[in-house]
């Protein structure tokens, strides 16, 4: 993939970022993510996402447990292998309810956590580029994807001048590759350094 | 607490989860009781046994367990990763963090998935129990064969659950200093639970003499008048030891200087522990070394060495397990923390005092912008 051109800013405080995100946004820039070390409630819809489908995949994962897991034992005790058991019914629903109750929710288990991994791309040994080492820590690292006619100092004044306790530009693969991360190269290493 | 506690319940059904299979006799034919398509028929196992269904309840148990345990430790992995100093410790700590970045649309994603399984888990654990319990409360067994069973193993299993956390929490608190996450008010909530959950095993015993009588059944009768209510029958000791660690001593905890107290708390837990050990002696033992035939009645029961063996086994597997997690995960969810300091933490009510001054309507003017 190829490599983009983002400008990167740091914030400490959940109270500057918010205006800080509105202000950027409105001022026609592509927030590219803004990375946090925990939740943040309502930044999401600050940057103008959408709700998660990932609890409607969760419910349809859960009704294939519940479907599959009456399907089969259904089949299983009244067609492939009737068996007599004190001459009670072969369709026993009732005694069924705990596998169903089971299945449906290891369904809807197993499927959320694999449907989550896949649209946020994790899995072990993946590796991603990270815009700034205290992401995970106690910063909450705003980046924005630059376009040709991006002013970077401009931008980086901006963000200053909105709060950001630290600016930067980085020149970074968006995607995901496979990697180690003890073979790290510095953060800011690769810094391209702009003509003034 | 609650990472902590999930490890526990893991690390405490992969123990569980071996009896069963031991109890087969031939280990390596356990995969016998799943459903699939095998050259002996096929055959099919039996759905409508609650044995099959303990097989799928247990199974599905740890699976739900382990993934949502899992799914919150990876952005705290990420963190360790982060601010990892040796090699090994970033390459490992890698791996494990999934190459989490903490873009907002993954906790987004992150913060559904932990609500769903989280909800996932809630009446699964109510499940497993209630299935559990169902093993012995299908059987025709005296003693054994009761409707109260599963609210009485839930209510057992959450007593002595929270027994468990309190045991291990009050020493990982003290060594890892994490006085200020795990405080006081938490530990005190818990053992307003334990005795809440501890009363509520003692109705159900006593709930369970009394039908031992208004049945009017003469095995149930004997089962819980002289075999675990007398004290002494050869197993009453058992019956009132049970009594005393789960019922009698709890109740200690209705004051509040008790509940707060480290050194009460820990000595209530081990006596818990005890106590839902001797549960499960009582119900299998005092039901099983007498029955319908008194030409099979055994004088006493003595565990062999096996049975020893397996028991201390679980132990080993489960501290081994615990204490590898202690060391090298993270014992509190760090994420969680963050957030929870950030909206509550003393630090952000030290700042409220500028809020707190302003008029009414400049204070809905400003927050209805958020």
């Amino acid at each position: 993939m190829a490599k983009k051109k983002f400008v990167v800013g740091c914030f400490d405080d959940e109270a500057v970022l918010f205006p800080a995100v509105k202000k950027v946004r409105t001022s026609g820039y592509k927030i590219h993510d803004v990375y946090t070390p925990f939740a943040v409630h309502g930044l999401d819809h600050a940057l103008g996402m959408r709700e998660t489908s990932l609890h409607t995949a969760g419910f349809i994962y859960g009704i294939t447990g519940t479907t599959t897991a009456l399907s089969c034992i259904s089949w299983i005790f009244t067609l492939d292998w009737p068996l007599n058991i004190g001459g009670k019914p072969h369709f026993a629903l009732p005694a069924w309810v705990p596998i169903i109750f089971e299945l449906t929710v290891l369904f809807a288990a197993v499927g959320m956590v694999l449907t989550f991994c896949y649209l946020c791309q994790l899995a072990p040994f993946v590796k991603k580029h990270h815009f700034h080492a205290r992401a995970t820590d106690d910063l909450f690292v705003m980046v924005i994807e630059c376009t040709d006619k991006t002013n970077v100092d401009d931008l980086k004044a901006f963000l200053s001048s909105n709060g950001a306790v630290e600016t930067d530009v980085q020149v970074a693969e968006e995607g995901w590759w496979l990697g180690r991360y003890d073979k790290d190269e510095m953060m800011f290493e690769n810094k391209e350094i702009v003509a003034a | 607490m609650n990472r902590a506690a999930e490890a526990m319940t893991i690390f405490a059904v992969m123990c569980a989860g071996q009896f069963p299979i031991f109890h087969m006799g031939r280990v390596w034919m356990a995969f016998f009781v799943l459903p699939y398509p095998n050259t002996r028929g096929p055959l099919w196992v039996n759905f409508n046994s609650p044995l099959l269904w303990d097989v799928f309840a247990i199974s599905t148990y740890f699976t739900v367990s382990l993934l949502f345990w899992y799914s919150g430790l990876i952005p705290d992995f990420a963190t360790v990763r982060d601010r990892a100093f040796t090699k090994l410790r970033k390459r490992l700590y890698g791996i494990a963090s999934f190459g989490w970045t903490g873009s907002t649309k993954h906790w987004q994603r992150h913060e559904s998935l932990s609500l769903v399984l989280a909800g996932l888990s809630t009446p699964l654990v109510l499940s497993v129990h209630t299935i559990v319990s169902f093993d012995f409360a299908t059987s025709v067994i005296p003693g054994w064969h009761t409707t109260i069973f599963p609210p009485y193993f839930v209510a057992g299993a959450i007593f002595s659950g929270f027994a468990m956390v309190q045991t291990l929490m009050v020493i990982v608190r003290k060594v890892f200093q994490m006085e200020d996450y795990v405080t006081i008010g938490h530990i005190e909530a818990m053992n307003k639970v334990i005795v809440l959950t501890g009363s509520i095993v003692g109705v159900a015993y006593l709930t369970e003499l009394f039908m031992g009588w208004y049945s009017q059944n003469k095995y149930e009768g004997y089962t819980f008048w002289y075999s675990r209510a007398y004290l002494f029958s050869p197993y009453g000791w058992s019956y009132w030891g049970m009594m005393a660690c789960n019922v009698l001593s709890p109740q200690i905890f209705w004051f509040r200087k008790m509940r707060r107290n480290l050194f009460v708390t820990f000595f209530m837990s081990i006596i818990v522990n005890i106590g839902m050990w001797f549960e499960r002696f009582v119900i299998i033992v005092t039901s099983l070394y007498r029955d319908y035939l008194p030409s099979s009645w055994s004088v006493y029961y003595s565990p062999t060495i096996w049975e020893i063996g397996f028991y201390a086994g679980t132990f080993g597997l489960f501290f081994t397990c615990f204490f590898l997690f202690a060391k090298y995960f993270p014992v509190i969810a760090i994420a969680e923390i963050k957030y929870v300091l950030k909206t509550t933490g003393e630090g952000y009510k030290n700042k409220m005092g500028k809020i707190e001054e302003q008029k009414l309507e400049d204070f809905v003017h400003e927050q209805a912008h958020h």
